[in-house]
């Protein structure tokens, strides 16, 4: 006797709590390109990536039991994704991801592809919040409500990130291409 | 009107309304070149998100199954639950000795044994910076022959039940998911107040005595214990107790654990009628989430998390029952990390003994459950230690009837009933 309801998140997390993983599964297919996204600020490289994302869905399921509001589960792994990346990027060093950015789409113009990967390579510089704002706001489709849920802060908050990031990607992009860091 | 800075472009690209800025854009090619070059960048800045799917998912359900489950829910509780028990066993074992002939403290232990139920409100507080404050809250109510019942309070509204009742199945409530679960029967022979007939036995006087404190209209009288003298296995704390002169029952109990806040138990109500607590009746139409019993044999995550354990304090967590909290607290001390029921630092993550105290806490949870729901289990860790091969540290009755022996070594066996008599000698 099921109901029709598309099970919310606090459903999954209960049935997980319960012993069902396929719960926590449906889980990582809500979510696993939002954690993606977050670790994608570690690393360009698809199988790092795919790593980290394991690794904050792992430590999401040890730590589930500390979960108080499961409705609020995507921000709480957020929260894990975000310290996940912050130790990856402690055990590299600091090390800009200069050496790691991706090598350009074979289907994208070379100079589309220069363009992306300049912007890439700035992004991995900005400070950490401006970093994620930009990431979370153009996967959330632009929204800045869920944006803000997602990063703890307010919308203000959100815009001020945002247009504070877009602006110094905007002032490198209208560097001309010889004399850009 | 002047091109665009790279601020009004940015206000744009993140859809702020700025007319005069749009007009512009219809009029200078240049801008408008710049302002789609901007927004191409940052779309692509989502482009990690593209991956595998099926097979990241198959990694994680495949890495899942090694997993334990995490249905235990109530952390807190747990420790409320484990401290509330202790502080009333501290209060009899307070009161219940001393000089020959019937003191007031052997006449307030005497009225604790009289006792058929209670209830009392709970707070479990912890300090950060100057402030103390509470970070769970609740109602506990303990009836004979010792059931108990949580009620986890958020915004003065009851968000979660769990009752543990005594050679019955209990039910655990989640108000908030509007789900419940069926819990096991609780068998522990020692974790309420039937025990106290042992811990009255104990010899001495209180540590100190208290200034007396106002409760209410009550003048009460107070006095401080190191909770270790209950037993090993309760860790290291002081438990603080203020009692009425004329009933001698407590008023407040304190229980300070080292480290790890401090729970508070007041508002008590002695000998209320107890026959709605344990009703396990769920509510209309919540959802049922009762886990299925353990895929696995705990056996495997017991004897890991002992090793990390004993690699850690150098002994197996000592006393006759293994609290999990307070024993994963013990070990995390030793380690150097935090608490286990608190949210790990950045500092305990950075810790490399952190992920291996991790999953010994769960491990030291299981020795918990199956000392808490098993009917025939014991744990030795209050005489075997490493070095004891051939001694049974811990064992519990597997369905088929036959036992499941942990020794001293941390090597494991099945045994039946009769050899496991020879193994502890009776």
């Amino acid at each position: 006797m099921g109901t029709d309801r598309e099970p919310t998140d606090a459903d999954l997390v209960a049935r997980t709590r319960a012993g069902d993983r396929e719960a926590f599964g449906l889980l990582y297919d809500r979510y696993a390109r939002l954690v993606r996204v977050v670790a994608a600020d570690a690393a360009r490289d698809a199988a790092t990536i795919q790593d980290l994302t394991q690794e904050c869905f792992l430590r999401g399921f040890r730590q589930l039991a500390t979960l108080r509001e499961p409705e609020r589960f995507r921000f709480w792994l957020v929260g894990i994704a975000r310290q996940v990346v912050r130790e990856h990027r402690r055990r590299r060093g600091h090390e800009p991801l200069v050496g790691e950015v991706a090598g350009p789409d074979q289907g994208e113009p070379a100079d589309d592809a220069d363009e992306i990967d300049h912007v890439l390579r700035r992004v991995a510089e900005l400070p950490e919040d401006e970093r994620l704002a930009v990431r979370l706001f153009y996967l959330a489709g632009r929204d800045a409500d869920e944006t803000a849920g997602l990063l703890g802060v307010s919308r203000s908050g959100v815009y001020v990130l945002l247009k504070r990031a877009c602006a110094r990607i905007a002032r490198w992009l209208a560097l001309p291409r010889e004399v850009r860091p | 009107m002047n091109c665009l800075s790279a601020d009004r472009l940015a206000a744009l690209a993140v859809g702020e309304p700025d007319p005069a800025a749009r007009d512009h854009l219809d009029t200078c090619p240049a801008c408008a070149a710049a302002l789609a070059r901007l927004e191409f960048a940052l779309s692509r800045l989502a482009d990690g998100a593209e991956a595998d799917h099926p097979a990241g998912r198959q990694r994680l359900l495949a890495a899942l199954s090694d997993e334990k489950p995490t249905r235990e829910v109530f952390t807190m509780s747990r420790v409320l639950i484990g401290a509330a028990a202790l502080a009333a066993a501290v209060a009899v074992a307070l009161f219940g000795w001393g000089p020959a002939g019937p003191s007031a403290l052997a006449q307030t232990a005497e009225a604790l044994r009289q006792v058929k139920s209670y209830q009392c409100r709970t707070q479990m507080l912890a300090r950060e910076g100057d402030k103390e404050v509470t970070r769970e809250a609740g109602t506990f109510s303990w009836a004979a022959p010792g059931s108990v019942r949580w009620d986890a309070v958020e915004d003065g509204k009851v968000v979660r039940v769990r009752l543990l009742i005594r050679g019955k199945p209990g039910l655990e409530i989640d108000h908030k998911a509007e789900t419940f679960a069926r819990l096991e029967a609780l068998h522990s022979p020692k974790l309420f107040l039937d025990s106290l007939g042992e811990v009255a036995r104990l010899e001495g006087k209180p540590d100190r005595e208290l200034p007396a404190r106002r409760v209410g209209a009550v003048e009460a009288k107070g006095f401080e214990v190191a909770v270790s003298r209950l037993g090993a296995e309760y860790g290291e704390g002081d438990l603080r107790l203020w009692i009425d002169p004329t009933t001698k029952l407590p008023l407040i109990l304190e229980v300070e654990m080292r480290g790890d806040g401090k729970l508070v138990l007041d508002e008590f109500v002695w000998d209320k009628p107890a026959d709605k607590w344990f009703d396990v009746e769920p509510p209309a139409k919540y959802k049922d989430v009762t886990a299925a019993p353990p895929e696995k044999d705990p056996t495997e995550q017991i004897v890991a998390a002992l090793k990390v354990y004993r690699k850690h304090c150098g002994k197996y967590p000592p006393g006759k029952l293994v609290f999990g909290d307070v024993a994963g607290r013990a070990m995390y001390q030793a380690a150097g990390l935090g608490s286990p029921s608190r949210p790990a630092s950045d500092e305990d993550r950075m810790n490399p003994a952190f992920e291996e105290c991790q999953a010994a806490a769960t491990g030291l949870a299981w020795i918990n459950h199956v000392q808490r729901h098993n009917p025939d289990s014991a744990y030795h860790g209050e005489t075997v230690g490493p070095p004891d091969k051939a001694k049974v540290l811990l064992r519990w009755k597997l369905k088929e009837g036959d036992y499941r022996v942990i020794y001293g070594d941390l090597r494991t066996e099945t045994v039946k009933a009769d050899r496991l008599k020879e193994l502890e000698g009776k």
